[in-house]
């Protein structure tokens, strides 16, 4: 946020106008602040399974909005919503939260686990759960929702390749994993 | 853009209230002072949005109330699910931010010079958001005086209301009957009705065994997730909800409490009367309504007035045929105070405003833990020139969850930080 504001105010100085025309940053921040009902100002999303989605890698958040859009991804009120915004829309959308900061999880639960637990699962989602290119951030994120994410990969619900490990892992691993992940910033 | 002067009040004595003189901006070119009324889902957002775009622009919001008390979660309230404190805020996290909160009900405006006048004081403005909710038609109804209201609540302004109602419910006898009266159209959040009988019902099949509710509808059947809502019903329900359609109420007693319709008398334990609606007074009170009319129709892509130029009206009290084919929920005020803080920011700094963009989301329990939902989303269309409705966005659930009654928790939660913090 700071950030921006700071360019802005120098883009101001420099150009004067920065409004005056529909930029991409500005469409983005237009069609997002709706979102803001229910995944907070800027995704830092304070409820408890509606997940945080500012700061979130941008190939993830354009992944899930296409999929809830064309019903290639299990989602409720996102199968719905995501409709409403053109491929084009998708992106500014995804370009504006990708570059919020991320805001850790007010409900983490704290875990006793080792990080041997999750060693299973760094390759992809980075070390500190941080992610990286298309894999999602999971680190910091509401453990409800993270344990509600799991258990659709388990469930066949949500199909990924790359996530068919955990339909080895049984509920209460996989409730361990989201609580170990919540904690971790 | 002429010089504003200061908000001419004196020691009014409110906490939160910050006197520091406008004159700050004595500079020049930062002398932009936007004005929101009314501290509610729309003006709290506005207030809250116009700093979070810029800054620099001075914001003061003018509320009559010391508080916010939400009207989403006011039917969890009065059936014990939550409680009063829960859905009641103050208005310090956006005095945080550098807005100044003042407590004063505006009761006039002065467009030329550029000022409103309330009880105790006036303030200018450059450009005046108002977002006052809505009003009930009692006049249409016979003998609704002071005495019915106090005897027949609505409960559908969180407040007093709430907690009158949620003690009745709670002191019924066993065996008890609990009427209530649903609005004919246009009324704020169409599912709201339906949602607290469903919650009422469930709250009498769990405590008060043997109790009836008789919903009086208006219309021809439910008006809004009607599917959902029946399905939950005819689950749960048969043998409390007695719903009956078409039914307009013609008068109330309240030395005998009843009410009546043009054939029947209905007498119950507990009378819940919701009235038909207008928009808030103080919309009438401003001008923004026309002769005859109830609500303030607005340009669509700035919801600037029609009738008055500089102020914006958001919320319930827009007309929908000039604002767009949204519901009045607490979810598109905020959508909208969001598109009026932006056009406001850009108008004040000689910019095109940008094109608006709105969305609504509706969870309604359909007992105390499942819940039902419909969502909607919303754009400007160029070539139509008004704001239309996308169908593909625009659809219910597909059935009730208890996941669905999560989300609607953590919906509340999310919106009101979204407002105030
Ligand atoms: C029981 C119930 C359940 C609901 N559930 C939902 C839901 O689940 N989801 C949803 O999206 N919506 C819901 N709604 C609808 C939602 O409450 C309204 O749509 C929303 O409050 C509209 O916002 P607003 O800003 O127009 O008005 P309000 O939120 O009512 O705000 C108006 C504010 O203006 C102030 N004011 C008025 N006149 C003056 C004056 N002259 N001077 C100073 N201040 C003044 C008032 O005190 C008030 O604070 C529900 C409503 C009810 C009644
Ligand atoms: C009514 C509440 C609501 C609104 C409004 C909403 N979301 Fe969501 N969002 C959810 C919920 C709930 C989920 C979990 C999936 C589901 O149930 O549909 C979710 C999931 C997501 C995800 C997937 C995140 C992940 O980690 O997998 C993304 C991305 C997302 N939303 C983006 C958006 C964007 C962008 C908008 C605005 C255009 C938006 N949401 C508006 C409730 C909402
Ligand atoms: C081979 C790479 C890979 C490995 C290993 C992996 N993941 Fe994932 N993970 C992914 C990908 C890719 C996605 C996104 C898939 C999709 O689109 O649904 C994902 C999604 C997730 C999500 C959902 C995030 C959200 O916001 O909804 C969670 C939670 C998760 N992984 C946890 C784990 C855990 C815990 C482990 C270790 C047991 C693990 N992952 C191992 C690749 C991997």
């Amino acid at each position: 946020m700071l950030r921006v504001t700071i360019v802005f105010l120098m883009m101001s100085l420099a150009v004067g106008s920065v409004f005056a025309s529909a930029t991409e940053q500005g469409d983005g921040a237009r069609l997002s602040r709706t979102c803001a009902g229910c995944h907070g100002t800027d995704g830092a999303s304070p409820g408890k399974v509606i997940p945080i989605i500012g700061g979130q890698v941008e190939k993830y958040l354009q992944k899930t909005l296409g999929e809830f859009a064309a019903d290639k991804r299990p989602g409720d009120v996102m199968r719905n919503l995501a409709k409403g915004y053109s491929t084009v829309e998708q992106k500014q959308i995804t370009a504006y939260f990708m570059a919020r900061p991320w805001v850790n999880t007010s409900h983490a639960v704290a875990s006793t686990a080792e990080a041997s637990l999750v060693a299973s699962c760094k390759g992809c989602h980075g070390s500190q759960g941080e992610g990286k290119g298309s894999f999602p951030r999971i680190a910091g994120q509401h453990p409800d929702y993270l344990y509600l994410a799991l258990m659709e990969y388990k469930q066949g619900e949500r199909t990924s390749g790359l996530m068919k490990l955990v339909q080895k892992l049984d509920e209460t691993t996989l409730k361990q994993m989201a609580a170990y992940y919540s904690s971790l910033n | 853009m002429k010089r504003r002067d200061f908000i001419k009040y004196g020691a009014v004595g409110l906490g939160a209230v910050s006197l520091c003189a406008p004159n700050v901006f004595a500079a020049g070119h930062n002398r932009r002072r936007v004005v929101v009324v009314g501290g509610g889902y729309g003006g709290a957002t506005a207030a809250r949005y116009i700093k979070l775009i810029d800054s620099s622009v001075e914001v003061i919001l003018i509320e009559k109330n010391d508080q916010f008390i939400s009207c989403p979660i006011s039917n969890w309230v009065l059936v014990g699910m939550k409680r009063m404190s829960d859905i009641s805020f103050g208005y310090q996290g956006l005095a945080a931010r550098g807005i100044q909160v003042i407590k004063d009900e505006i009761i006039g405006i002065d467009a030329k010079a550029g000022y409103v006048q309330g009880r105790k004081g006036k303030v200018e403005y450059d450009r005046l958001i108002v977002s006052p909710g809505i009003d009930f038609r009692y006049d249409l109804i016979e003998g609704f005086d002071d005495a019915a209201r106090k005897m027949f609540p609505h409960a559908y302004k969180a407040g007093p209301q709430t907690v009158q109602l949620q003690q009745e419910l709670q002191a019924l006898q066993p065996g008890g009957t609990v009427l209530m009266t649903v609005p004919d159209n246009a009324y704020r959040c169409p599912p709201g009705p339906y949602e607290r009988a469903s919650l009422i019902a469930d709250y009498l099949q769990k405590n008060k065994k043997g109790s009836k509710l008789v919903i009086l509808d208006p219309h021809q059947k439910i008006a809004s997730k009607g599917k959902l809502f029946k399905a939950a019903w005819d689950a749960y329900y048969t043998d409390i909800i007695d719903y009956r359609t078409e039914e307009i109420i013609a008068s109330v007693d309240a030395k005998k409490k009843t009410i009546s319709t043009y054939e029947e008398e209905f007498k119950a334990d507990v009378i819940n009367f919701i009235p038909d609606q207008k928009a808030g007074k103080l919309a009438f009170d401003l001008g923004l309504i026309p002769e005859k009319k109830l609500w303030a129709p607005v340009k669509p892509l700035t919801l600037e007035s029609t009738l008055v130029p500089g102020v914006h009206v958001i919320g319930d009290a827009t007309d929908s045929l000039s604002s767009g084919p949204m519901p009045k929920s607490g979810f598109v005020a905020n959508s909208m105070g969001k598109v009026a803080a932006a056009a406001v920011v850009a108008e004040l700094s000689g910019k095109k405003a940008p094109l608006p963009s709105f969305a609504n989301t509706c969870y309604s329990m359909v007992s105390g833990t499942e819940a039902i939902f419909i969502t909607g989303v919303y754009k400007y269309d160029l070539a139509a020139g008004k704001n239309i409705k996308i169908k593909e966005a625009s659809i219910t659930s597909p059935g009730r969850s208890a996941y669905y009654g999560k989300c609607a928790d953590d919906w509340a939660t999310s919106i009101w930080s979204d407002m105030l913090s």
